[in-house]
């Protein structure tokens, strides 16, 4: 196994303490009472965090709110990266068509060390993604663009939608400046073999550069199900939109893989990539876009 | 026996460097720098994660070091010292900034400005609007004439130093009582800080009135780091050990370390 560097780009962090930072954890998918024992019995701190990162080569990452434990409180989020402003920052999620949501956002990337937004979204009846791009969360995305924040995107179900991906483009192509990730690469197909984890509507995304693809543990423990080798899938990702546009993310706090696991998956997963191809995907691409540097 | 938690942030500090000009009437002027640096790892080694920067009477409302420090470390909020005539505009922009409020602190002898008048009741909208609290460090007599005369504008409003610091007769005194009723009415804090330059004896007995008054959720504890004009007699892990001995219930301490990170953080 190589050694490499690495910067996540996709961490999870909540905490048992929820006198000082409150839970809802309403509508979880594995059940409020399984969620509710995982916060109390295996937080996802720092403090347990970042002494594996010192152990295994991780120079820093993002704490990306958590959804399902603490829907739009930003709080813990924000203390995590503001108190560890060395290793981590912020991505928050706040809802996009809010019309509190612009001036929010400005006054959160304001006072703490916040590098991004993500936006989250079921489709609607008709398979659709409108809260994307609907007229008031253009001006959320406004505000990001000005504030020079990243956005993260993640929408369900886990199957590339070209619905979600022509309005994904859209956006791209107004906000030029403005890095748009793709949490777990967008989702990718997983019934086509490796030659067919990348179809069309990915292909679409080719000349929009500033579209970039996260690629995580759920993305890897999806192939394992499914029969694809990662590696393959990787320099397939890595040759089609080229070695700037692909980064890691491991997806800690939400995927139950260890922590350990989740780098060695990582590092396998690059196996089929030069040294200089897998410094870039672990460590520099995600550290250029998600560490706060002065 | 486990040592005790820390509390998550700091109330009161003071940060400065050798470069920055003394006001004409500076009380003390330090000859040493208290860089931002040096606190945090203050801050690193009792397990503190945040701190509160509150503007020091010394250096008037040069807030300069202070907005720097903010920008750089997010992990600090802050309060300045701004003229009455402040606009809104700089106001926003402070608040935007992670300035909280601002710290109003007069010398013993002198007088308080109007304060049914314009340019007082307009300093003191203005801080409403924006969100900013008003820090007072304030003697006894000046407390007990403001804090009624902040009561009717929605103002958020922190007391320094158990408010009786420059307080004579201590909490026999008009300035105490008159923060015992502002507590009653809602908006006031009080910070539990500089209680080396206080009655060691008494302080258990401050902290057990004001927590009967107020209740964790309105008390903060603060260092006073560097302990200007003490230096030599305080140590920082000294203060947490006063906040240990003064409210011996872990518990209390917590709800108290709470409040204070929503107040200037969340």
């Amino acid at each position: 196994m190589p050694q490499a560097r690495l910067f996540d780009t996709h961490a999870h962090f909540f905490t048992s303490d929820t006198d000082r930072y409150p839970i809802d954890v309403s509508g979880a998918r594995e059940g409020e009472a399984a969620v509710r024992a995982r916060i109390a019995a295996n937080p996802a701190t720092p403090a347990s965090l970042i002494p594996l990162w010192d152990r295994l080569g991780v120079t820093g990452g993002a704490a990306v709110q958590y959804n399902t434990v603490y829907k739009t409180d930003n709080s813990y989020a924000l203390a995590v990266g503001d108190a560890h402003p060395d290793r981590l920052s912020t991505v928050l999620i706040l809802p996009a068509a809010d019309p509190a949501t612009p001036a929010m956002l400005r006054d959160l990337a304001g006072r703490h060390n916040v590098v991004g937004l993500r936006l989250f979204g079921y489709p609607d009846a008709d398979g659709d993604y409108p809260w994307l791009d609907s007229p008031a969360a253009l001006d959320t995305w406004q505000v990001a663009n000005e504030l020079g924040l990243r956005m993260v995107l993640m929408y369900a179900p886990g199957v590339p939608s070209a619905a979600a991906f022509g309005r994904i483009i859209a956006l791209a192509k107004r906000f030029p400046s403005t890095v748009i990730s793709l949490d777990h690469c967008g989702w990718t197909h997983v019934d086509r073999g490796d030659e067919g984890t990348i179809g069309a509507e990915h292909l679409s995304l080719l000349y929009v550069p500033n579209i970039r693809f996260k690629v995580t543990q759920i993305n890897f423990n999806r192939f394992a199900e499914a029969g694809i080798d990662p590696a393959r899938f990787v320099r397939r990702m890595v040759d089609t939109f080229g070695i700037d546009r692909v980064m890691w993310g491991s997806d800690y706090g939400n995927t139950k893989n260890s922590y350990e696991e989740m780098v060695e998956h990582a590092i396998a997963a690059t196996s089929l990539l030069t040294d200089a191809e897998r410094t870039k995907l672990l460590h520099d691409n995600g550290r250029a876009l998600f560490a706060n540097l002065d | 026996m486990e040592p005790p938690a820390p509390p998550v942030i700091d109330a009161h500090c003071h940060v400065f460097t050798r470069a920055m000009p003394f006001t004409d009437g500076a009380w003390i002027r330090p000859d040493y720098d208290y860089a931002v640096e040096t606190y945090l790892a203050a801050l690193d080694g009792h397990g503190i994660s945040f701190g509160v920067v509150t503007a020091a009477s010394l250096f008037g409302d040069y807030n300069d070091y202070t907005l720097e420090v903010l920008a750089r470390h997010k992990r600090l909020r802050a309060t300045v010292m701004l003229d009455l005539d402040a606009g809104p505009g700089e106001m926003a922009a402070l608040k935007a900034h992670g300035v909280c409020g601002v710290r109003y602190q007069l010398p013993v002898s002198a007088p308080l400005p109007d304060l049914a008048g314009y340019a007082f009741r307009r300093f003191v909208r203005r801080l409403t609007d924006a969100g900013l609290h008003i820090e007072l460090n304030l003697s006894g007599a000046q407390l007990a004439a403001i804090l009624p005369a902040l009561d009717d504008s929605g103002v958020d409003v922190v007391v320094d130093h158990f408010g009786l610091l420059r307080a004579e007769q201590g909490m026999a005194g008009e300035g105490f009582q008159a923060v015992l009723r502002a507590i009653d009415r809602g908006r006031t804090r009080v910070k539990l800080s500089a209680g080396f330059r206080l009655p060691e004896d008494a302080l258990a007995t401050y902290a057990a009135r004001l927590i009967e008054v107020a209740g964790p959720e309105r008390l903060f504890w603060g260092s006073d780091a560097p302990f200007v004009g003490c230096e030599d007699r305080v140590t920082y892990a000294q203060t947490l050990e006063t906040f240990y001995r003064i409210v011996p219930d872990a518990r209390l301490r917590r709800r108290m370390s709470d409040a204070a990170l929503r107040f200037y953080f969340f």
